[in-house]
């Protein structure tokens, strides 16, 4: 690690996690070797099941754990080593990081000051996250999702244009994720570095680009979301004529999988196309489906297996399902629609 | 560090726990003023007591709130973990410890201020109608002990925040210490030389009388003088705030 002494703005909002590694108490290894990179401007989803690692490595990446071997830099810099560090990287790390006697606004004036901010920033982004009315009320009497606003004020209050936001979905009502999915494009649309870590995939999908898949504290997979499930909706084709059909694919170099008697799954192909072929080879179609390939099936399909608990109606599978590279299918939908939620 | 410094000042004021302390603290002074006057029957006899009804304020114990209120500048913030807050604006755990150890300086002097504010108000009328003569300008010295009490005793407080973090066990090991386990050091033979570098110790060498001398001597152990006193407190503030900073809160925010 050759990071300067001294503390220059960084002059990128990249962040780079390079061989990062710890261990607690000498025998559990959290993060393992961990090395990915967040690129200036993009919004980055950091998934992985709980224990995986995700909150120690935001928690490193941030200069509050200490690695056992490997670093992390943002904007080239280790964080304690950035002035000003609140004008550079927002954090919102946990939602019950608050005294409760002290009111929203107080909390964040005393972030104001620590960071030489105006008092009026704490104002403004208690505006921004909808938390007006609520200024002056002690942070006990907060909701969860309140208190997970006011997490994300704070991390506005410099402006900065970095963002690391840990679970800041959880705890919010329907109505918060809807806030909160305007929100991260908000911010994609600023053109803010955004690594997010959450559970809420279908919000991740909705604003990420890039996703960072960890788990058992190992990078799986990392990569653009349409880089990573390229190639990977199938066409599914129910029938009474399934031999038929196989064949008339197989004529035109497609090959289809067989999941049942009357089932056929085509990847790599158009649903208008097979429609067409099944219509030219006379088959008798029941349904025709396209079936997504979305960012939670690529998430179970990775870390299946991790710390499952049997599953209702059946154990956890122990060994990666034989369906390819991205584990099994989901559910079939019709045409232009986004898989199970 | 201004910045800090500030965020330090409304951290404490933006919530209740300064004014307890500070009514606690005057209370105590209060109590000590009314016993020592109420109780002593002549006049002149009085006249002999204005150093101790003045250091009312700094030996009543009003020093314990102080010393709680230190300990709480630090445990609090792990307590409702806005600790990660405070050291993601301050990541540097010296700069952060330095910016408290001012803060609560500040906070013991205007503690001090106040409660001799209350003291005096109470005391100067009340003497003069006992015609007793008081001149404040022959109290300087007693003055001082006081402020140098209050103050100190808010950064020692600080400091055993920094090193134990549990506030629990902070504030209640650190009350018992100083109200009953290093007053029994000077009791116990073999040992009871030790009491003057202890916390109570440093307490008596700051406000006990320097004449007579035989005042001085408790138990046979010889108190430092009121800068040796001084002295022993500022070590053990340090002490425990250098050590705390390094150790406990260099440790990872989890």
């Amino acid at each position: 690690m050759t990071a300067s002494r001294h503390a220059a703005p960084p002059s990128d909002g990249r962040i780079v996690v390079h061989e990062l590694t710890k261990v607690f108490s000498g025998k559990i290894r959290a993060v393992d070797r961990l090395s990915f990179t967040v690129e200036p401007g993009s919004v980055t989803g950091f998934l992985g099941p709980n224990g995986a690692g995700k909150t120690t490595t935001l928690r490193m990446v941030l200069g509050l754990v200490r690695p056992t071997s490997g670093y992390a830099t943002i904007g080239g810099l280790p964080y304690h080593r950035i002035d000003n560090p609140l004008g550079v990287v927002g954090a919102a790390l946990e939602a019950s990081s608050f005294h409760p006697a002290r009111t929203a606004r107080n909390h964040l004036r005393v972030l104001c000051a620590a960071a030489h901010l105006p008092d009026r920033r704490a104002d403004e982004v208690l505006d921004q996250v909808g938390l007006h009315d609520a200024a002056k009320r002690k942070v006990r009497g907060y909701s969860m999702g309140m208190r997970q606003r006011l997490g994300l004020a704070a991390t506005l209050l410099g402006n900065p244009r970095v963002l690391v936001l840990d679970e800041p979905a959880n705890g919010l009502d329907p109505e918060g994720i809807r806030w909160l999915r305007g929100f991260f494009r908000h911010l994609a649309g600023e053109g803010r570095t955004v690594l997010v870590s959450s559970h809420q995939l279908n919000e991740v999908q909705e604003v990420a680009e890039r996703v960072v898949i960890l788990n058992r504290g190992q990078l799986v997979q990392q990569g653009s979301i349409a880089e990573l499930t390229a190639g990977s909706n199938a066409v599914v084709a129910r029938t009474p004529a399934a031999d038929l059909l196989a064949q008339a694919l197989a004529a035109q170099g497609l090959a289809a999988e067989r999941t049942d008697a009357a089932t056929l799954r085509v990847r790599g192909v158009e649903l208008a196309r097979v429609g067409h072929l099944a219509f030219a080879a006379g088959v008798e179609l029941h349904e025709l489906s396209l079936e997504r390939f979305d960012l939670e099936q690529l998430f179970f399909s990775l870390t299946q297996g991790a710390y499952a608990a049997p599953q209702y109606g059946g154990p956890a599978p122990s060994t990666p399902a034989p369906f390819g590279p991205y584990g099994p299918p989901g559910p079939s939908v019709a045409s232009g629609g986004r898989g199970i939620r | 560090m201004s910045g800090l410094i500030r965020a330090e000042f409304r951290k404490l004021f933006t919530t209740q726990v300064w004014f307890w302390m500070l009514l606690m603290c005057i209370a105590l002074t209060l109590l000590g003023v009314i016993g020592q006057i109420a109780s002593t029957s002549s006049d002149s006899e009085l006249q002999l007591h204005v150093r101790d009804i003045v250091l009312s304020a700094a030996s009543a114990f009003t020093y314990v709130p102080l010393f709680v209120l230190g300990v709480l500048s630090v445990t609090t913030e792990y307590r409702y973990q806005t600790i990660t807050a405070t050291v993601l604006a301050t990541p540097s755990r010296w700069t952060l410890i330095t910016a408290k150890l001012i803060t609560f300086a500040l906070v013991g002097a205007l503690y001090a201020l106040s409660c001799l504010i209350v003291e005096l108000s109470v005391a100067l009328p009340w003497l003069s109608a006992r015609h007793v003569q008081v001149s404040l300008s022959n109290q300087r010295g007693t003055l001082l002990a006081v402020f140098a009490v209050l103050t100190l005793f808010a950064l020692v407080g600080l400091g055993a925040g920094a090193l134990l973090k549990n506030q629990i066990v902070a504030v209640s090991v650190g009350v018992i210490f100083i109200l009953v386990l290093d007053r029994l050091v000077v009791l116990i033979p073999g040992v009871k030389y030790a009491y003057s570098y202890l916390l109570s110790g440093a307490v008596d060498a700051i406000v006990v009388a320097p004449a007579p001398q035989d005042n001085r001597v408790i138990n046979g152990v010889n108190l430092l003088s009121a800068g040796g006193g001084v002295l022993t407190l500022v070590v053990w503030g340090l002490g425990m705030a250098v050590l705390g900073a390094g150790l406990t809160m260099n440790r990872d925010i989890t």
